[in-house]
C-alpha cells in the first residue's frame, strides 16, 4: 500500500533483477560491512518495513469540532457588533453613550465573576494585587483615551471616508485571520491545558482591533462620541474575548454558551434593523457554513493525512530527571 | 576510455565535513581508475577561481554567495551560464551532485539534464517530513531528482529515506557507503599498558548529536567506575552544559574537554582511548564510528538511523537513545575491555577490508557505466510528464521552470556558441594510475 502510493515508476529494468541462478546465495542482510552478492541497487522485500504512518494522528469528534468552531463565530460576532454599532452611530445618529454604559457594566460584572471564581478555585496562587493593578490600568487607559480623543477625531480628516472604510475592512479581515482562537480548550485536559491557557496572549489581534476602532472613530463628529465609541470597541473586541477565554478556562460552560447566544442574537438584531432581512439571510448562511460546514471539511481533509515516520527520524533522548 | 565527471556540491574544502571528504577521496580514486574528474563548488572567501589539487583534480570555485549553512541561494537559473561554460570546457558527460541541502548541486543537475548530460546524485543526510525546512528541502529534492539518471545513498536507511522524500523508484537508488583511508586511522604500534580506561567522544556538541544524553550519562558512569576517564573533543552550543556538569560533579580531573580539533588530529585523539562513545540521535552513516574502529577502539553507540548497518556486533555495543540504556551499554563495554577477552588489534585490518575508497570508486564507476545516454535522454514530453507528477501546484511550476531552462539554454547557445568555448587540456595520465588499477582489482576480488 505504502509503496504503491509513494513510488512513481515501478517498472524494474531487466538488468537490475537478480538472476534466478543466484537463488541459492545467502539471503540479503541490511548491513553495509558485508560484501554481499547482490547488486548495489538491490531492493529487498523488507524495504521500508520500519515505516510507520500516521501514528500521532488525533481522532476528532464532530461535535467537539463544532464546539471549537463556535469560537470563530463568537469572535466574528464581536467584530461585527462594533462595526454595526459604528454604522448606527454614524448613519442614524444613535446615542453612543448608552451601549458603552451597558458594555461597561457587563465588563465589570464579568471581571468580578472571574475574580471571585478564581479565588474560590485556588485561593493561594492569585494575589489580590493583580485586581488592584488591573483596576488601576483600566482607569489609566480611560483617561488616556479621554485626553487623546480630540487628536484621534482629526486623525483621518485629510482622507476620504471611503479610504477609512477600506482600511477598516482590511483590518477586520486581518483580525479574523490572525486571531488566536485557542482551539485547544475542548480536548486537552489536566496539567497540560493549564500551560496552554497561560500562554494565551492575542497580541496581534488586540493591536488590530484597537487600530480598527481608532480608524472608525476618527470619522465621528464629536469628541465624546469618539471617546465612547473607542471604549465600547475595546470592551467588545479585546476584553470580551479575554473574558470568554477565562470563562472557558474556569469551565463555566453555561456562561460561555449564553454569552455566545446573546452576542449572536444582538448581531442578528442589528443586521436586521440596519441592513434588512436579505443580508440577515446571507449572514445565517455564512454562520451555518462556519459552524457546521467547516468542521466537516476539516474531518474530510483528515483522510489526506500522510505522516511518515521511520528510523531516519531524529530520536528524542530520554533523560532521567534528578 | 574514461568518463569526464563533474562533482558538484556546495560542500567542499576548505570547510571540513563528511561530504567534503567523500567528494575528495571518491574523485581521487576515480582519477586512479582512469577517469577525468573536476569539482565545482562555490567560492570560500579568498579561495576562488580554479585550483588544481593532487593528481590533477581541478576545482572550480565559482562566485556564488553562500546564504545559509554554506549553501548557495536557490536562484534556479543564475548559475546556468557559468555551469554550461564549465561543462562544455571540460567536455563533461556525467554530472554528479552531492548533498541534498546543496542548492548548487540541484541547479547543476537541472542544467545538466537540459544539456542532455547523464546525472547522478549522492545523498548523505537523513531528513524528516514534519518540519517546515524539511518540507521545503524535500520539495526541492523531488524537483531535482525527477529526471535523475541514478541516485546513490550512503546507507540502506538513507535509501529508504531518500526514496520517500524524492518519490523515486527504489531500483534507481544504489547503496554505496562512505569509506575511510585506513592508513590515516591506524592504532598505535605498541599499545601502552594503562590501568585506567579512557572513553573518547568526538562529536560536534549539538542537540541532534546527543550532547544532552552525553551530559547526563557522564556523572553516572564516573560514579559507578572510578577507573574511567573521559576525553571529549568537539565544540558547539552544548559545550557550556558539559563544562557546568564537570564543575557540578567535581570531574575536572577525569573529564577532559579539548574543544574542536582538525580532522588530521582525530586519529591522535582516538588512540589515547579504549572505548569510543557515540551518543548521536540521528546519523545517515557515521564515518566517525568506522574511524574509531579502525583505530582499534571498541565502539558504544546509539542505535539510530543507519548506524546499525555500519559495524559488526563484535566491534560495537548498541544502546537505545535512552540514558539508562546507554549507561548500561557503556558499563558493559568497560567490563569487556577490562577483562581483556577482546582483541581490538585486529579491528584495523578488518575495517580496512570492509571500507576502502577503491571499492567505493569501483562501485560508483559501475553506476556510471549503467547509465545509457539513449535511456537517459527521453522525449521532452516524457521528461515534462515526470516533473508534472510532482504535485498539484508544484508540478506545473516545475514544468514551467524546465521549459524556461530550455529557452535559456537556446539563448546561451546563440549568445555564447559552444564551438567558441575553449576546451581545457586534460591532465596527463600517469603510469602510477595504471598500477593502482591493478592493485584495486586485487583488493576487490
Amino acid at each position: 500500500m505504502a509503496n504503491e502510493l509513494l513510488i512513481r515508476q515501478s517498472s524494474p529494468g531487466p538488468k537490475h533483477t537478480p538472476s534466478p541462478l543466484l537463488r541459492r546465495v545467502p539471503s540479503w542482510k541490511k548491513l553495509l560491512y558485508l560484501k554481499q552478492s547482490y547488486p548495489d541497487n538491490y531492493t529487498d522485500k523488507s524495504f521500508l518495513s520500519q515505516l510507520k504512518r500516521n501514528t500521532t494522528v488525533a481522532k476528532y469528534s464532530y461535535f467537539n469540532l463544532v464546539d471549537d468552531f463556535c469560537l470563530i463565530l463568537l469572535y466574528i460576532s464581536s467584530l461585527l457588533l462594533v462595526v454595526l454599532m459604528f454604522s448606527g452611530i454614524y448613519l442614524h445618529r444613535w446615542n453612543s453613550i448608552l451601549p458603552t454604559i451597558v458594555s461597561s457594566i457587563f465588563s465589570i460584572l464579568g471581571f468580578g465573576i472571574v475574580q471571585i471564581y478564581d479565588k474560590s478555585v485556588k485561593p493561594s496562587t492569585r494575589p489580590s494585587q493583580s485586581s488592584e493593578l488591573n483596576l488601576k490600568s483600566f482607569i489609566l487607559i480611560i483617561f488616556i483615551l479621554l485626553i487623546l480623543s480630540p487628536i484621534l477625531k482629526s486623525l483621518t480628516k485629510s482622507a476620504a471616508s471611503d479610504s477609512a472604510w477600506a482600511l477598516s475592512f482590511a483590518l477586520c479581515l486581518c483580525n479574523t485571520i490572525f486571531h488566536d482562537y485557542s482551539m485547544n480548550s475542548s480536548f486537552i485536559h489536566g496539567k497540560q491545558s493549564q500551560q496552554i491557557f497561560s500562554q494565551y496572549k492575542p497580541i496581534l489581534s488586540t493591536n488590530i482591533s484597537l487600530s480598527n476602532a481608532i480608524v472608525l472613530a476618527s470619522r465621528l463628529t464629536s469628541t465624546s462620541q469618539v471617546f465612547f465609541f473607542i471604549l465600547f470597541a475595546v470592551q467588545i473586541n479585546i476584553l470580551l474575548p479575554l473574558l470568554d477565554f477565562n470563562i472557558r478556562r474556569l469551565k463555566l460552560h453555561i456562561l460561555h454558551y449564553s454569552l455566545l447566544f446573546v452576542l449572536f442574537n444582538l448581531v442578528n438584531y442589528l443586521i436586521f434593523t440596519l441592513l434588512g432581512s436579505k443580508i440577515l439571510i446571507y449572514w445565517f448562511i455564512c454562520v451555518f457554513f462556519i459552524v457546521f460546514g467547516m468542521p466537516s471539511y476539516f474531518l474530510f481533509l483528515q483522510r489526506y493525512k500522510n505522516e511518515l515516520q521511520g528510523p531516519w527520524d531524529m530520536h528524542k533522548p530520554i533523560i532521567n530527571k534528578n | 576510455m574514461g568518463h569526464n565527471i563533474a562533482m558538484v556540491s556546495d560542500f567542499f574544502f576548505p570547510q571540513p565535513g563528511g561530504v567534503e571528504f567523500h567528494v575528495y577521496h571518491l574523485s581521487q580514486k576515480l582519477i586512479d581508475l582512469g577517469h577525468s574528474v573536476i569539482i565545482i563548488t562555490h567560492d570560500h572567501g579568498s579561495r576562488n577561481g580554479v585550483r588544481t589539487l593532487t593528481n590533477g583534480l581541478k576545482v572550480y570555485y565559482v562566485p556564488f554567495v553562500a546564504v545559509y549553512r554554506n549553501s548557495t541561494y536557490p536562484s534556479v537559473f543564475s548559475g546556468f551560464p557559468i555551469l554550461r561554460n564549465i561543462f562544455i570546457r571540460e567536455q563533461i558527460d556525467i554530472v554528479h551532485g552531492h548533498g541534498s541541502l546543496s542548492n548548487l548541486c540541484h541547479e547543476a543537475i537541472l542544467h545538466g539534464r537540459t544539456m542532455g548530460l547523464k546525472t547522478v546524485f549522492t545523498d548523505h543526510s537523513l531528513l524528516g517530513f514534519a518540519d517546515v525546512s524539511s518540507i521545503m528541502g524535500n520539495k526541492i529534492l523531488k524537483f531535482a531528482l525527477s529526471d535523475i539518471g541514478h541516485v546513490i545513498c550512503v546507507s540502506h536507511t538513507c535509501k529508504e529515506n531518500t526514496v520517500l522524500r524524492g518519490s523515486l523508484d527504489p531500483l534507481n537508488v544504489s547503496v554505496i557507503p562512505n569509506a575511510v583511508v585506513s592508513e590515516d586511522f591506524s592504532p598505535l604500534a605498541i599499545k601502552p599498558k594503562r590501568d585506567k580506561i579512557t572513553i573518547v567522544v568526538i562529536t560536534r556538541l549539538f542537540p541532534n548529536k546527543g550532547a544532552d544524553l552525553l551530559t547526563a550519562i557522564i556523572p553516572e558512569i564516573c560514579r559507578e567506575r572510578p577507573e574511567v576517564n573521559f576525553l571529549i573533543a568537539g565544540d558547539g552550543p552544548k559545550f557550556l552544559d558539559l563544562e557546568q556538569m564537570r564543575e557540578k560533579y567535581f570531574l575536572q580531573e577525569r573529564v577532559a574537554l579539548i574543544g574542536a580539533i582538525k580532522h588530521e588530529e582525530v586519529r591522535d585523539v582516538m588512540v589515547q582511548g579504549d572505548i569510543y562513545l557515540h551518543p548521536s540521535l540521528t546519523e545517515a552513516f557515521g564515518t566517525v564510528l568506522v574511524e574509531a574502529a579502525s583505530c582499534g577502539l571498541y565502539v558504544v553507540t546509539t542505535k539510530v538511523g543507519g548506524i546499525p548497518e555500519v559495524l559488526p556486533s563484535h566491534m560495537t555495543s548498541f544502546a537505545e537513545p535512552i540514558q539508562d540504556s546507554l549507561v548500561k551499554a557503556t558499563l558493559g563495554a568497560i567490563d569487556v575491555v577490562q577483562k581483556g577477552n577482546l582483541d581490538t588489534s585486529k579491528f584495523h585490518a578488518e575495517v580496512a577490508k570492509m571500507y576502502s575508497w577503491q571499492n567505493i570508486a569501483k562501485r560508483t564507476e559501475n553506476v556510471y557505466e549503467s547509465l545509457d545516454i539513449g535511456d537517459v535522454n527521453e522525449d521532452l514530453y516524457l521528461r515534462l510528464k515526470k516533473y508534472y507528477c510532482c504535485g498539484l501546484v508544484a508540478g506545473k511550476l516545475f514544468v514551467l521552470i524546465v521549459i524556461v531552462d530550455i529557452f535559456v539554454y537556446v539563448i546561451l547557445e546563440w549568445v555564447y556558441p559552444s564551438d567558441e568555448i575553449d576546451r581545457a587540456t586534460k591532465w596527463p595520465k600517469q603510469k602510477k594510475g595504471h598500477k593502482n588499477n591493478n592493485d584495486d582489482n586485487e583488493v576487490m576480488y
